[in-house]
């Protein structure tokens, strides 16, 4: 596969994700993270703007063209949900069981090789508007966190990688 | 042969905890709380985020005429989903350790699918959302390596 094909195929990936959730963002600054050593190469500046401008471009006229009448869950609603009993009687066990996985993968951060540490720069971007407009007891929120800490977590070194 | 075999069985193991944890909970009423939602996106009523999320609606649209049709749809493409996630992130971990520790952490994921199942059967955004980002990952991995000193990685 040509080094254009692969630029065009993450092009691809964001319109995808974008259609699907406004999250892709995180796509836009995984590039940014891992090619930050790059970033004085034309190249890489110019398509890490296409793919900023992809994300805005689409997910802007989704916004501007489907006028939602209004919010079908407020922050201040799921913020209920996650501090009511029954939300944090949920929340906790679920989050809880994932913990140790979590801190190892905290713990071996500076093990892995550059390419992971640096991935793990997006998090916040991903992680507080979970916080913010997140059900907490959702585990599935964290699916798309797993490729980024389970490395980390199992993190061995492999001979020859 | 024996690792393929494996990935086979938690793949198989993650369609039963599906069909068991979430298309179980779906036939006892979510299909009726999605089946407005589906609508809604479709002509544009229904309120944010979900007007906003147009990718997995429409994709499904054309296998979607009553509630027993929306819940083997969306049930049909969370499998698919889930099953595609769990395969590119074994292809994603080879990349970073040995494949015994890369099996041992799709098995790991697969455990805590069924989490996922309980609460969030039909919330078919969510695995296409780690599939799309996990597929970036891989390009990103192959674009990084481009010309780069070894060194670097």
């Amino acid at each position: 596969m040509s080094k254009t094909a692969l630029f065009l195929g993450y092009a691809t990936l964001i319109i995808l994700a974008t259609l699907n959730r406004n999250s892709s963002i995180v796509l836009v600054a995984a590039y940014a993270a891992v090619m930050w050593p790059r970033r004085k190469e034309r190249v890489i500046i110019g398509w890490g703007l296409i793919y900023l401008g992809l994300w805005a471009g689409v997910y802007g006229l989704i916004v501007l063209t489907r006028r939602a009448p209004g919010e079908w869950i407020t922050p201040a609603t799921v913020l209920a949900g996650n501090l009511s009993r029954w939300g944090y009687e949920q929340s906790i066990p679920y989050n809880l069981a994932l913990l140790p996985l979590w801190v190892v993968a905290f713990l071996n951060r500076h093990r892995a090789p550059l390419f992971l540490q640096r991935l793990l720069w997006i998090m916040p971007l991903y992680l507080v508007p979970v916080l913010i407009y997140g059900m907490w007891h959702e585990v599935r929120l964290w699916l798309t966190l797993v490729p980024l800490l389970l490395p980390l977590a199992v993190w061995k070194n492999k001979a020859g990688k | 042969m024996v690792r393929r075999a494996l990935l086979l069985t938690v793949g198989l193991l993650t369609t039963v905890y599906y069909v068991k944890f979430g298309l179980i909970r779906l036939s006892a009423g979510p299909a009726e709380f999605y089946m407005p939602l589906q609508a809604g996106v479709l002509d544009g009523t229904v309120g944010s985020p979900f007007t906003h999320r147009l990718l997995v609606p429409y994709l499904l649209s054309p296998f979607i005429s009553d509630y027993r049709s929306l819940t083997l749809a969306y049930g049909v493409a969370d499998v698919i989903f889930y099953l595609l996630f769990l395969a590119l992130l074994d292809r994603w971990l080879c990349l970073w350790i040995a494949e015994e520790a890369a099996l041992l952490g799709v098995i790991l994921t697969a455990l805590i699918l069924p989490l996922m199942f309980i609460w969030s059967a039909m919330a078919t955004s969510s695995p296409v959302e780690a599939c799309l980002f996990i597929g970036g990952l891989l390009c990103l991995r192959r674009l990084y390596s481009w010309d780069m000193p070894r060194s670097s990685s």
